[in-house]
């Protein structure tokens, strides 16, 4: 499965989080690239108390820093039963508003 | 060219406005105070200081240029400081070099914050771009997610242990017995206690955080020659070195801008890490102090657990280390305790303590780290002070 990510047309930099130009040449030449979501999970942490109010029903809740294959970090959410320096694929699912948030699942699952 | 020395500049008039949980008062009377009160302490009067450096977190829409017009100031230099916990220093350094230069005779350095539930929660959910759209939407706004990534990450790959950090959060809580301006100095903190408490963002619980509160920090930077004339026990600087956005390749931070820059900071200081009396570091979270202990050259990466076990930080032990309490029991008092390590360096080698001394303290290292825009800080900066009293 692969996702999306801001890549540079001119010299083939990835970039997450977004930026507005590319952070490598600095060209504005950046556009969605398809990347795969393979990574590995670096480390991850358990969210119990939230200065967001509205993350309030859902807590706890498990962070966690995935480095990507193609060099970037990602701070997603973590599936239930990973484990740490594992490798995963990032997917982007629906958060609570609707916006496109990342998930970190199992490699196996194909998903 | 090898950095230029700041010879002939002092630092003077170690200033804290009392911090307190909650204020209804604006940034600007907390700026207002420290400027009030650090004149006062170095004898002079406002119309004399001609340089102005200040941060703040809750001052917005207002930078450092409003403040002149708010104190009926004219200063002939000024310069703002958006960099939270790494400000102090910059402020430090940026002072020293006007004053060198002839831009400005007398700089007061200031940081000052108000804190509310209102300010803390606007400061948390528009801290930066990145944080905003890749950190905030996880449940995770403010810096305790990105660094309990880091804690955790630190504990796994050098075996580092809650007891470990305990053992700075310990030691601090026991140096701030005895200031009057630790929020917590009043509440003893055993190991026990630390280790009981109520998780916040695993691994990080209740005594690994700092609490938020209102203060101000402050400083003077003027000649030598004018410090003793107005005779004023001061610091000369033996050495500063600032970085940012350091390795930032690194998939999860176990080391920052320190590391690159601690040689040029001994070598233009003269002196190692062990000719430190005391050691006045950023201290947001208890890693970040582990993290110190290796990048400042007191121990080698990844072995600040080890020198813990062995070594004591509080005012009587091998090594002091944030000898006022640090914000992990001062409190946090937003911009101000990116100021409280250059202040409380300058009090103890000065002789000008809130709480205890170390005895003869002559030597300190004052540490700044800052602004955590995604996953780690990104600002860094130290510098070596001694007293001359």
């Amino acid at each position: 499965m692969t996702i999306t990510l801001q890549g540079c047309a001119q010299c083939g930099a990835r970039q997450y989080p977004p930026r507005a130009l590319c952070r490598a040449c600095l060209a504005d030449a950046l556009g969605p690239v398809e990347e795969t979501g393979e990574g590995r999970l670096i480390v991850s942490a358990i969210v119990h108390r939230s200065l967001e109010p509205g993350f309030a029903g859902d807590l706890p809740l498990r962070i966690g820093t995935v480095s990507l294959d193609c060099g970037l970090r990602i701070i997603a959410f973590v599936d239930a039963g990973l484990v740490d320096g594992q490798s995963v694929c990032l997917r982007q699912e629906a958060g609570r508003d609707g916006t496109a948030l990342w998930y970190a699942g199992a490699l196996e699952a194909g998903v | 060219m090898p950095v230029q020395p700041f010879d002939g500049v002092a630092v003077v008039a170690p200033t804290t406005v009392r911090y307190v949980r909650h204020s209804d008062k604006p940034a600007h009377w907390w700026v207002g105070r420290a400027l009030h009160d650090v004149t006062a302490a170095a004898g002079i009067t406002k119309q004399e200081v001609d340089g102005l450096a200040l941060s703040s977190f809750t001052m917005g829409p207002d930078t450092t240029i409003a403040m002149t017009e708010h104190f009926d100031m004219a200063p002939r230099w000024i310069e703002w400081l958006p960099t939270g916990g790494a400000s102090g220093v910059m402020a430090l350094r940026r002072a020293a070099r006007a004053v060198q230069a002839g831009d400005a005779s007398i700089v007061a350095c200031i940081g000052a914050d108000t804190a509310n539930p209102a300010s803390f929660a606007e400061l948390v959910s528009n801290f930066s771009h990145f944080s905003d759209s890749a950190v905030r939407p996880y449940g995770a706004p403010g810096p305790n997610g990105m660094f309990a990534l880091i804690t955790a990450h630190y504990m796994a790959r050098f075996g580092a242990t809650r007891a470990d950090f305990g053992a700075i959060a310990t030691a601090q809580r026991s140096n701030a017995a005895g200031n009057p301006n630790a929020l917590l100095g009043g509440k003893a903190l055993n190991l026990e206690q630390y280790l009981a408490a109520p998780a916040i963002v695993e691994p990080l619980h209740l005594f690994d955080c700092v609490m938020p509160c209102a203060g101000a920090e402050a400083f003077l930077v003027m000649s030598e020659e004018r410090a003793r004339g107005l005779g004023l026990p001061h610091a000369v600087i033996r050495g500063s070195i600032e970085r940012h956005n350091a390795y930032f390749d690194e998939p999860v931070a176990v080391r920052a801008g320190w590391a690159m820059d601690r040689d040029s900071l001994y070598a233009q200081a003269g002196v190692g890490p062990e000719a430190m009396d005391c050691l006045e570091v950023y201290d947001d979270y208890p890693v970040i102090v582990a993290m110190q202990l290796e990048d400042l050259g007191f121990c080698a990466k990844g072995e600040a657990a080890q020198f813990l076990r062995h070594n004591s930080l509080t005012i009587e032990g091998a090594l002091p280390v944030n000898t006022s309490g640090g914000q992990l029991s001062c409190g946090q008092a937003g911009a101000a305790g990116g100021f409280l390590p250059v202040v409380e360096a300058l009090r103890q080698i000065t002789g000008q303590t809130l709480g205890r001394r170390v005895p003869g303290a002559r030597l300190a290292l004052a540490s700044g780290y800052g602004m955590v825009t995604y996953d780690r800080c990104l600002a860094t900066a130290a510098a070596v002070l001694e007293g001359r009293a």
